[in-house]
């Protein structure tokens, strides 16, 4: 199963670019906003609020860790830690899940990078 | 402390973070378990502070050196183990790792500024009976712990508020408690005292009753 998955990945992977792929792992608190649109990789945030998102690379493995901010005054984006492995892992098997947390600072537009790849942030008021 | 926090964790109880790995509650005397279940049920008050007891629930872990980050210091303040309400708004309380930018978990928390005072009576281990609704009447020697509780749009705020209590009178004696700050009210003698309790500048008054 695992050998007829590769080649479906791979041609997947190259036909989205090679991009990472980014899932929100948290919901918004009531009446604020937090979401993460995957396609667009983009992310909308009120002001005070955070969002966590799991990152996978083409491969469906965890991305690498390094994450920056482009203006901090914006947004912040940490690594976090979760205490959970991946679902599956077709090459290495279950890993430590790579996941991110941008935090909504002022309004305003940024982007982080998470993993390799840029996101786009909007910090709403 | 150690048992009655393992007891709320392994409940579930207490607010659990964002991602599902800290359980918070505030200001909990150690063998109050009514308040560390409760967790942090309510906005902070503007002025009040809050200490924060984290749980980390890490299966093969425990619970590593942590430190609280505010995201936005002049809405939520951060000093140790302990939270401010600085202005009203909203702010993530991130749970990082001491000495990393690691975050372990995270909160949305609320602030609020109160539009009403109310004193809540607790018994002498620390569990809140409710607020004060009528005069006390007392017997020369019992006592009463009182605490200031600060309400926005009559939802409680969470937060010791830094209260003033004065007695116009010695028929009654106020005693601060050294680790809730709560303040004691001991009956005296036979008589009659008024008790004035401001806080954030707001006031309410208490009348007490000491018979013979």
């Amino acid at each position: 199963m695992k050998l007829l998955l590769v080649p479906f990945i791979l041609v997947a992977g190259l036909i989205a670019g090679c991009k990472n792929s980014y899932e929100a792992i948290t919901a918004p608190p009531p009446g604020l906003i937090a979401s993460l649109d995957a396609q667009s990789q983009s992310i909308r945030l009120s002001r005070g609020v955070s969002i966590a998102f799991a990152c996978t690379d083409e491969h469906g493995d965890p991305c690498a860790g390094g994450s920056s901010t482009q203006k901090a005054s914006t947004a912040l984006i940490f690594p976090a830690n979760l205490d959970a492995l991946t679902e599956w892992g077709y090459m290495h098997g279950p890993q430590p899940q790579t996941v991110f947390v941008v935090v909504g600072i002022a309004e305003g537009n940024t982007e982080v990078r998470a993993g390799g790849d840029s996101l786009s942030v909007t910090v709403l008021p | 402390m150690l048992a009655a926090t393992v007891t709320a964790a392994s409940c579930g109880e207490g607010s659990e973070g964002a991602l599902g790995q800290a359980h918070l509650s505030s200001d909990c005397p150690s063998e109050d378990l009514t308040c560390m279940v409760q967790g942090l049920d309510g906005p902070l008050a503007v002025g009040a502070s809050a200490r924060i007891a984290v749980v980390l629930a890490y299966q093969g872990a425990a619970t590593p050196p942590t430190r609280f980050v505010s995201s936005h210091p002049d809405i939520l303040a951060v000093d140790g183990d302990t939270v401010r309400g600085g202005v009203g708004g909203n702010a993530t309380l991130l749970i990082m790792l001491n000495d990393e930018d690691t975050v372990i978990d995270f909160m949305h928390v609320w602030v609020a500024a109160p539009d009403r005072l109310a004193l809540s009576a607790f018994t002498t281990d620390g569990r809140e009976l409710g607020e004060v609704v009528t005069g006390a009447q007392l017997l020369p020697g019992e006592d009463l712990v009182l605490d200031a509780s600060l309400y926005a749009g009559g939802q409680k705020l969470l937060g010791h508020a830094e209260a003033t209590f004065t007695a116009d009178s010695d028929v009654v004696t106020l005693l601060r408690e050294p680790t809730s700050g709560r303040t004691r009210l001991v009956a005296r003698k036979a008589g009659q005292a008024s008790i004035a309790v401001t806080a954030d500048g707001l006031s309410t008054s208490l009348s007490v009753e000491v018979k013979p």
